[in-house]
């Protein structure tokens, strides 16, 4: 009787720890899934400035065909490459406007400029969440007695979305 | 100085009727041991000359906020109004679950205006819960201090709260049957998490409002000014409630009105200003 209880007791903490796991994974997994959204946010704001910047510095900006848009299935790394590819873009372009004083004074690029820092912030916030999130499930699944249960799962740490070279360098000034 | 002198009559008035009263009210007690009839006549005497003193004390009070304090809050906010009977509306606060909930509630000294561009909303808020046991009557101030509302330069759908931590009372907001459907939000400043609570109903959007640099400044304003502080994200306002046991503007009774209060009105209101100059000002940020 006794043995019973214990292995019920045992059966009930294995099942609370699991589901532990399975919560964690799934606030890492909608965090990432913010992540895209953000990515995408930036994607159209940095497309509508590269537009109209275009239109007054077509030759300035012939390098920069195309920006690379957010494709399914990509990995951390190549969203995280994909998010410095942008940061690039955003110089860029905000580089050759600062050439045409009168674009700068336009409504709309200023509207736009507004955009594109809005969806700046929102990808930081998601890149914030989405390492918040990665930091809980790792520290759940690596402390005891969690642990002994992602083994059994096979449960991986996850990897950070790290900062561009920009913010960490604005970080270290 | 017309005005003081006036207030300063109105003070002495005040005064008089109130310490007459109590006056009264002492000798009666101790006359009534030795001659009960003319006792309870002084202490009904003086309990009616109490119940006259506060009324001419409203009237005072109302007249010194009118004159001293909106004078005083003119030179430092825009297109100010001031409205010293009126506050915020109860069921509003409660909706807002900011702060806990009682059964006593009291909001008055409204006021509205913009500093440095911005736009605010501010009154004392009062809010207790009184039981009452057989003989025994106890009242619990759950939150006593200044409410401000400013308009927020980021755009929010959600609700959110960053509340002080405080010994036992750091329960759930809106407790156990909470309609909000919020989460308890863990920053990655550690320094943070130890002062404040974050509850949101969007987490993304708590990491969005609440930027390193905003962290920050949050946690400045706790250690600047005194008391619990509450801070509110909610319809696309910035609530600052501060648990700090005053009750701002008050007129004096037992001292002079004198230019000493004008500083000191200045000095309250100036609350205003810090906050938004700490938090609200557009400022360069550290990524």
């Amino acid at each position: 009787m006794i043995a019973l209880g214990i292995i019920v007791l045992l059966a009930v903490v294995a099942a609370v720890l699991y589901n532990r796991i399975v919560a964690a994974r799934v606030r890492c997994d909608e965090a990432l899934s913010g992540i895209d959204v953000a990515l995408a946010k930036r994607y159209q704001s940095l497309s509508g400035i590269l537009e109209t910047v275009r239109g007054y510095a077509r030759h300035e900006l012939e390098v920069l065909q195309q920006l690379t848009k957010l494709r399914s299935g990509m990995t951390l790394q190549q969203k995280q490459q994909l998010s410095e590819e942008y940061d690039q873009a955003e110089r860029q372009i905000l580089g050759v406007a600062e050439q045409y004083p009168q674009l700068k004074a336009s409504a709309n690029y200023m509207q736009l400029q507004d955009t594109i820092r809005d969806a700046e912030e929102h990808l930081q916030a998601a890149r914030r969440l989405y390492n918040a999130n990665a930091a809980a499930y790792n520290e759940a699944i690596q402390s005891f007695p969690t642990c002994l249960i992602a083994a059994l799962m096979q449960a991986e740490p996850r990897s950070y979305f790290q900062a561009s070279q920009q913010e960490r360098q604005n970080i270290t000034l | 100085m017309e005005n003081m002198a006036e207030l300063n009559r109105q003070r002495v008035r005040v005064m008089t009727m109130q310490g007459g009263g109590v006056a009264l009210i002492l000798i009666g007690t101790f006359l009534f041991l030795l001659n009960p009839p003319l006792g309870m006549l002084l202490f009904a005497g003086g309990m009616a000359v109490m119940l006259l003193s506060s009324g001419a004390r409203k009237t005072y009070s109302r007249n010194y906020k009118n004159e001293m304090v909106r004078q005083a809050l003119s030179t430092l906010f825009d297109d100010l109004t001031l409205d010293p009977d009126a506050g915020f509306d109860r069921q509003q606060v409660e909706a807002y679950q900011l702060i806990p909930e009682g059964n006593r509630f009291y909001s008055d000294d409204y006021m509205e205006g913009a500093v440095l561009g911005i736009h605010f909303r501010r009154s004392d808020v009062l809010v207790q819960q009184v039981n009452h046991s057989g003989k025994h009557t106890t009242t619990t101030t759950l939150f006593r201090g200044p409410w401000m509302i400013f308009d927020f330069p980021k755009s929010f759908g959600h609700w959110m709260m960053v509340r002080e931590k405080e010994f036992l009372s750091n329960g759930r907001p809106g407790g156990l049957f909470n309609r909000l459907d919020v989460e308890k939000v863990k920053m990655e400043s550690a320094g943070f998490n130890e002062i404040f609570d974050v509850y949101a109903q969007d987490p993304h959007e708590a990491f969005y409002l609440l930027t390193p640099h905003f962290m920050e400044k949050l946690v400045e304003a706790e250690t600047r000014f005194d008391g619990r502080f509450y801070y509110g994200f909610i319809d696309h306002e910035f609530h600052v409630a501060i648990h700090n046991g005053e009750n701002s503007f008050e007129a004096p009774v037992w001292s002079p009105v004198s230019q000493q209060n004008f500083l000191e009105i200045r000095e309250q209101a100036m609350l205003i200003t810090e906050l938004v100059r700490l938090l609200l000002q557009p400022q360069q940020e550290q990524v």
